[in-house]
């Protein structure tokens, strides 16, 4: 049974967030959001 | 800022900024690990599953389940709006920790019976069932009408918390 960890990705830089979530969604166990600025990360 | 909002989850900032003051400056804002750019992925993935496993043993952890937040290192349920705290016993919160990290998904009875009481013991799915029960008891609104620790065919889920 995988456990699911849930991940909040925050970077400006669209291209290196959007990648760390595509390689994060081929592990079962992370589920992952994402938002470009720390002030929508809050 | 998310340290002082009582935030404990594990923070691992990723910055272009190298130098030795940014990193004491990261670390003493409340990060747990602070990685500079580049960086090879599979080491990051290896520092995230690092601290995913610190901080569930950690006393600090704590998770919403349904209108509760869950102190598994306290053995605690908080009632987050009447502030009521519900002790639990180890096998409650083994029980509660197994559903929780299964995020929804359904769990066998023997599943939940080996890794609660472990693969060796003689403990039969009656005794799992009465733990459940007990539970269900103690915490749920309605406990003929579950919520929280749902039936489901041949083992129990979590509800959506």
């Amino acid at each position: 049974m995988a456990h699911t960890y849930n991940i909040l990705l925050v970077d400006d830089d669209d291209d290196l967030r959007e990648n760390l979530a595509l390689q994060l969604s081929f592990h079962e166990e992370f589920k992952t959001e994402q938002c470009g600025n720390g002030k929508s990360g809050l | 800022m998310m340290r002082k909002t009582g935030v404990n989850t594990p923070i691992i900032m990723l910055t272009a900024n190298a130098s030795e003051a940014d990193t004491i400056l990261g670390l003493d804002a409340g990060a747990n690990h602070y990685v500079t750019k580049p960086f090879k992925f599979g080491i990051l993935l290896a520092r995230i599953r690092a601290h995913l496993r610190q901080h569930l043993i950690s006393e600090d952890a704590s998770y919403p389940i349904g209108h509760y937040i869950f102190k598994p290192g306290e053995k605690i349920l908080t009632d987050s709006e009447t502030d009521e705290k519900i002790r639990l016993t180890e096998k409650e919160t083994a029980i509660l920790k197994f559903l929780k990290r299964a995020d929804g998904a359904t769990i066998s009875r023997e599943k939940l019976l080996n890794e609660v009481w472990g693969y060796n013991s003689n403990v039969t799915t009656h005794t799992l069932e009465t733990h459940i029960y007990r539970l269900r008891q103690k915490i749920e609104t309605d406990p003929s009408k579950a919520k929280i620790i749902l039936t489901e065919s041949g083992g129990y889920s979590m509800g959506n918390s």
